[in-house]
């Protein structure tokens, strides 16, 4: 196995993280996660429908996955904390997805809360991967305090509209040592071929699978993506020029 | 006695938290689930162990499709 990903001493040989929420059924969330490659998939905590029927999205996912939870809802760094406690009881890892979310519309972390629940996670010994916003200090930060990851938006969580500030992540990516995941905003394949070729050691997508109107096809375009843009990032690109150079050579032209 | 069950009121015969999992078919030897009582956490080798006072709220959880 050729290691593309490591995170918190666990290597992995795809770049590639999903979600399991949104898509049709449950059949096409698992032939989709199949032909993605994806190794890591993510899962909230959610209350037992007491009166409903059991059915376990663990028994379907353990085993084939590693799952990584997420604070998904939580609003405060207490109801975070709260929730990452849950979940490493119910699932038995210390692995969390760690977000902390300020506002409904656009679903940006609040980056005070955050702060405040990554040092206190972190600090209890959970490997914390941090969805944060495109802000290259609030990264630094998270880094600083020993986040596994740090986990920048491309644009809202859901929106597909692909790496809003690419500069940005470019950024990011030159100063962290941290492994840096793009998550949110993901819309199709070229999304997340920049990620990989702006420096990300991965990328983190659901939306642009689970809604596409192909899952399973869009699943194994990601994969390829993911990969065609860490090679592409490893090949060193040429710099973008402002003015043209000619490839054909100057030299024995006919009729000078 | 009446408690707070996942959101809403609740009334419990006993006053362990043991009988209310019982009660609502959680089985504590399948993984998966975790419990909190007023926002603490309760470990699993306390479910048997756990009481239940009036006005508890009661939280038990369990992974769902997220993104």
């Amino acid at each position: 196995m050729s290691v593309v990903l490591s995170i918190a001493g666990e290597n992995f040989s795809s770049a590639l993280m999903a979600g399991s929420a949104g898509y049709p059924n449950r059949q096409i969330m698992l032939d989709a996660l199949s032909a993605s490659g994806a190794q890591i998939v993510t899962v909230s905590i959610r209350r037992v429908d007491l009166s409903g029927p059991r059915e376990s999205l663990v028994e379907l996912l353990e085993g084939k996955y590693r799952l990584l939870p997420n604070t998904a809802g939580c609003a405060t760094a207490r109801e975070a904390v709260l929730t990452a406690g849950l979940a490493r009881e119910a699932l038995g890892t210390n692995w969390i997805k760690l977000e902390v979310i300020g506002d409904r519309e656009t679903l940006y972390p609040d980056v005070e809360q955050l702060l405040k629940a990554a040092a206190d996670l972190t600090a209890q010994g959970f490997a914390v991967l941090a969805y944060c916003n495109d802000d290259p200090i609030t990264c630094e930060k998270l880094a600083d305090m020993g986040c596994a990851a740090v986990m920048p938006l491309g644009a809202p969580i859901g929106s597909g509209l692909g790496i809003l500030n690419p500069y940005n992540i470019s950024t990011i990516c030159r100063r962290l040592s941290a492994p840096v995941i793009l998550d949110a905003g993901i819309g199709t394949a070229s999304d997340a071929a920049l990620a990989m070729e702006l420096g990300c050691s991965g990328v983190l997508l659901n939306t642009a699978i689970a809604r596409a109107d192909d899952p399973v096809g869009m699943a194994g375009a990601m994969r390829l993506a993911v990969e065609a843009g860490r090679q592409a990032r490893q090949a060193g690109r040429i710099p973008k020029r402002h003015y043209a150079e000619a490839s054909s050579p100057e030299l024995g032209l006919i009729g000078t | 006695m009446e408690i707070r069950l996942n959101g809403t009121p609740c009334v419990v015969s006993g006053a362990s938290l043991a009988e209310l999992l019982a009660e609502h078919a959680i089985d504590s030897a399948k993984p998966g689930i975790a419990v909190a009582i007023n926002e603490t956490i309760v470990p699993r080798g306390e479910w048997k162990t756990a009481s239940l006072k009036p006005g508890d709220s009661v939280e038990i959880v369990k992974p769902h499709s997220g993104g």
